[in-house]
């Protein structure tokens, strides 16, 4: 009996230590400069982890790493375990474009397909001849909708993808991530070639996807980590200086790096 | 720099394309001017099946024929050939061999055509008259196989830079979205590279038009059209082979030389129209590279 009552409580308690991704001692190598240096740290499910830190200290590489898109760069070496959902993805045998279609990416750059807004929505998804032309509609429209790009575009769905704004290239890209039904978003500083309304529409946007998403999301905008952030993860030459919930590493940073960083945007390191 | 200087330099410049772009243009009207005796007096029976210069019949169409199809031969070798090996080597070669592999392939361009002609007409027409049974190795497939390999090159090389010229981002994005390679390759890349695709095709097309040496020494020379016509088999006649062959046994001035002449004219046409059309389809827009 006592039993059945703690069950409940228990899994309260495992949810709300839910950490999706797990991080262990994670080194890279390129060539002979290290970019990453011993990083350990843990992603929490549903919520919103912004990587924040100056430029160069291996942000891109840290997020690259986490759906093993590094993998072709020349001379780079892995060390150390990323688990996802209780699975080493370092292993060699793990089918990558799997792997892919469960952590998604959103890069920089806007970069749509030359193709209409409709086929670049569907672009990712696995079997597309099978799919039903209402389906296809269905799912552009649900995930054009997602995105906040329902009403723009719904008029022109089979325009030229390119023929958009950066701002709305730049959400478009994320619906396309979106369709594939990934579990965990990767964004690799998806605001900093927009203007600020676009940067702010996806900003609000992410809020409301944390929901149905994990969201690993890099900025060098501090103000927009504080905007979104639930977790911080600061990352200084390669080094982990500090991780925790937003609000405590805000207003209290434990570590006097930390301090300097977020008040000032200054890190010596 | 002096005002005067670079007024000299200027039409240093100017000159130089000029004199270039009216040899073209005196070529061209040389072969018009030389062809005109064969147009007037034979008028459409130049387009006959029979050439035979005792009896003043001038029919190109044979030559017309062998031309296409060992063009044709050759290309459909030559682009599956040449796409594949450029997918591989700029897609899936690590950079640091891909110099080294590219660069060897290219060296099938320097080599010299009569070269090919003499491998042609010692081996591979002695193996193709063995594996088919045939009197003679020298035939319109022979010619075409051997063509698509001089060809070749031009292909690789433009459809590797097709390649190489597509920025990265579309791969990385692709594969960001949980694509397999050959998915990329597919959906990704060859829609993008295609422009670019269509004019190696073409300018690999109007190379093989004009090859003569090697395509002489094998092809058989014999003005006939295949019986039946797909029978590629048989000794055929290509337009620079016959003039490679008979330019020499003709007297200038005569309608034979005349009728020689036109077939020239006809060549430099279709070559020029292929060439117009693949600069066009390289330098096409709506490309969306940055």
């Amino acid at each position: 009996m006592a039993e059945k009552a703690l069950k409940p409580m228990l899994s309260v308690v495992e949810k709300t230590q839910d950490k999706i991704i797990q991080i262990k001692d994670l080194q890279i190598w390129i060539n002979e400069s290290r970019i990453l240096n011993n990083i350990t740290l843990s992603i929490p499910k549903n919520e919103i982890t912004c990587i924040i830190g100056p430029s160069g200290s291996g942000k891109s590489t840290l997020i690259r790493s986490i759906n093993r898109i590094n993998d072709e760069v020349p001379g780079i070496s892995t060390q150390g375990e990323i688990i996802f959902n209780g699975l080493s993805i370092n292993n060699k045998n793990i089918d990558l474009a799997q792997l892919r279609t469960q952590i998604g990416m959103v890069f920089q750059k806007p970069c749509v397909f030359p193709k209409s807004i409709k086929e670049n929505v569907l672009f990712g998804i696995p079997h597309l001849k099978k799919i039903s032309k209402l389906e296809k509609f269905q799912i552009a429209e649900e995930n054009l909708k997602a995105v906040s790009l329902w009403k723009e575009v719904a008029h022109r769905l089979h325009d030229k993808a390119i023929s958009l704004s950066l701002g709305q290239q730049q959400r478009l890209c994320i619906a396309r991530t979106l369709a594939i039904k990934p579990e965990v978003i990767l964004l690799d500083e998806p605001t900093s070639s927009l203007d600020p309304i676009s940067a702010r529409a996806i900003e609000d946007m992410m809020v409301r996807l944390k929901k149905k998403y994990t969201i690993i999301f890099v900025t060098h905008n501090l103000q927009q980590a504080k905007r979104i952030a639930d977790n911080l993860v600061f990352i200084c030459d390669g080094k982990l200086i500090e991780q925790g919930p937003a609000s405590k590493m805000l207003s209290c940073p434990s570590n006097p790096e930390t301090k300097a960083y977020v008040t000032d945007e200054y890190c010596e390191c | 720099m002096l005002g005067s200087t670079n007024n000299i330099g200027k039409y240093y410049v100017y000159g130089s394309t000029l004199i270039s772009a009216f040899i073209v243009f005196l070529i061209f009207s040389i072969l018009l001017v030389n062809s005109w005796e064969a147009v007037t007096t034979i008028g459409l029976d130049l387009f006959n099946l029979n050439w035979n210069p005792a009896t003043r019949e001038f029919g190109i169409w044979s030559m017309l024929f062998g031309t296409l199809v060992v063009t044709f031969i050759a290309l459909l070798i030559a682009v599956p050939l040449g796409v594949a090996t450029a997918i591989f080597t700029s897609e899936i070669l690590p950079s640091t061999y891909r110099i080294v592999v590219k660069s060897l392939l290219e060296l099938l361009a320097g080599i010299p055509s009569i070269i090919f002609g003499l491998i042609g007409i010692a081996f591979f027409s002695i193996w193709i008259q063995n594996i088919f049974d045939l009197q003679s190795g020298r035939t319109i497939l022979t010619a075409g196989i051997l063509l698509s390999i001089m060809i070749l090159p031009t292909i690789i090389t433009l459809t590797d830079d097709a390649f190489n010229n597509i920025p990265s981002k579309y791969r990385e994005t692709a594969k960001g979205l949980g694509l397999y390679k050959y998915e990329i390759i597919k959906e990704v890349l060859l829609p993008i590279a295609k422009p670019d695709l269509k004019g190696a095709i073409l300018l690999a097309f109007g190379r093989a038009l004009g090859e003569t040496m090697a395509v002489m020494l094998v092809i058989g020379s014999i003005d006939k059209i295949p019986d039946p016509i797909y029978n590629w088999l048989s000794p055929g006649q290509t337009i620079t082979s016959k003039l490679g062959r008979e330019i020499a046994e003709t007297s200038f001035g005569s309608v034979h030389f005349s009728a020689m002449i036109f077939m020239g004219l006809l060549l430099f046409i279709i070559v020029l129209i292929l060439t117009i059309i693949s600069q066009n389809s390289l330098k096409s827009n709506g490309r969306l590279y940055e």
